[in-house]
């Protein structure tokens, strides 16, 4: 009898991280996205808020994907905006996506950061390379992550033709800041 | 008990893994990337755009930019054989031969055709995108620029034309004050039209 009740102990305890280590997914609740493009005579900066992100952690694995539609960024000047999405190819490339995994990871503790480095692919302009992003994330509470990170990407490394002002061309490498709040998907 | 407690041990150690390193910077990624997180959710709604009218737009306005910095330069032009005309004609010192008139009128007919056509382009470039409503943004000041370089043409074609006229009647009646009209308005042109292409800075 005391037999069973210790094998029947451990294997209950056994299964105990293995449970830990289930599926855990997040989703973005509310995201702000930026880009910045400089150009010799002035910089640039686009907002969005309708970007989306969901990171799926599987024990000490994380997978993250974020898209935005390329058509939601402003910069303050209408005529330039359509400009961007000109040089995008909006109608045929309406998304930006970033895909990314970190391994070794593990969630802050609530109160608390870390930073990850993850390794992934940028698609934009329908054209994916490969790009690292540091990324920052803030645990609020036990159920509200924020993440936030920044990268710079190559216009003409995705195929887009750069916008130009008065004949010039703006810089290659494109800023791109965010900033996500994620919470438990139910 | 004590095997008890060593079995269970051994088994949570072997239920965690130890922790896989972190991806290095600009490394490939440690798994493959063939997900779909969104588990085919449809992103937000965008709206269609026309893929003809985008490339005619870009083709439209990369023609009026080239031309409006054209233009501005034969604006320039234009003021600068102006002002030499009037010191000419009107200046104390002035020789009064006439030699800048055919000069200032080609120049300005050509400019008027360059801002016109610069115009012309702007207004008929097609838009196929959904604009934002509200706001006072760099293209509203362009706008407002070119607005007023708009009546300062204008003022310049018709006053210019009424002194020419009555400089070729010999009918001096308020000749010198129209022309200082045309001046100003010239003076006033060049300004506005130098707004307009500097807005696209800020």
């Amino acid at each position: 009898m005391t037999s069973l009740i210790y094998r029947t102990l451990a294997l209950a305890l056994a299964a105990l991280p293995i449970a830990a280590m289930g599926a855990d997914s997040w989703r973005s609740t509310s995201a702000s996205l930026s880009y910045r493009a400089v150009h010799k005579l002035h910089a640039v900066e686009g907002k969005s808020s309708q970007a989306e992100a969901v990171a799926v952690i599987e024990g000490h694995r994380a997978q993250v994907m974020a898209r935005v539609p390329v058509t939601s960024f402003d910069s303050g000047n209408a005529n330039r905006d359509a400009h961007v999405l000109e040089a995008l190819e909006a109608s045929k490339h309406p998304l930006a996506v970033y895909k990314g995994v970190v391994g070794g990871f593990a969630l802050p503790q609530p109160g608390s950061r870390s930073t990850h480095r993850l390794a992934g692919e940028l698609e934009l302009h329908g054209v994916k390379r490969p790009l690292g992003v540091e990324l920052t994330l803030e645990r609020e509470g036990p159920s509200v992550l924020i993440a936030s990170f920044r990268f710079e990407a190559s216009l003409e490394a995705h195929g887009v033709e750069r916008p130009s002002l008065m004949f010039i061309q703006v810089n290659d490498g494109l800023a791109v800041e965010g900033r996500f709040r994620l919470e438990p998907k139910p | 008990m004590i095997a008890a407690s060593l079995l269970l041990a051994s088994l949570l150690q072997a239920a965690t893994p130890p922790p896989e390193p972190e991806s290095p910077p600009g490394e490939a990624p440690a798994g493959p990337l063939d997900f779909d997180l969104f588990a085919g959710a449809p992103p937000p709604e965008t709206a269609p755009v026309d893929d003809a009218a985008v490339s005619r737009r870009r083709t439209m306005l990369k023609l009026h930019q080239g031309l409006g910095i054209g233009t501005l330069g034969l604006t320039g032009t234009t003021v600068v054989l102006g002002a030499l005309n009037v010191s000419d004609l009107y200046g104390d010192g002035g020789s009064h031969t006439g030699r800048y008139l055919l000069a200032h009128r080609l120049a300005a007919y050509t400019t008027l055709a360059a801002f016109a056509s610069t115009a012309a382009l702007s207004l008929l470039a097609p838009e196929p995108y959904q604009k934002r409503a509200g706001g006072v943004d760099t293209a509203t000041l362009h706008k407002i620029a070119v607005g007023i370089a708009s009546a300062g043409m204008a003022a310049q074609l018709g006053l210019g034309f009424v002194a020419a006229r009555r400089a070729e009647a010999g009918n001096p009646r308020q000749l010198r004050r129209i022309v200082e009209l045309h001046e100003i308005a010239g003076y006033t042109t060049l300004t506005a039209l130098g707004l307009a292409g500097a807005v696209w800075i800020f």
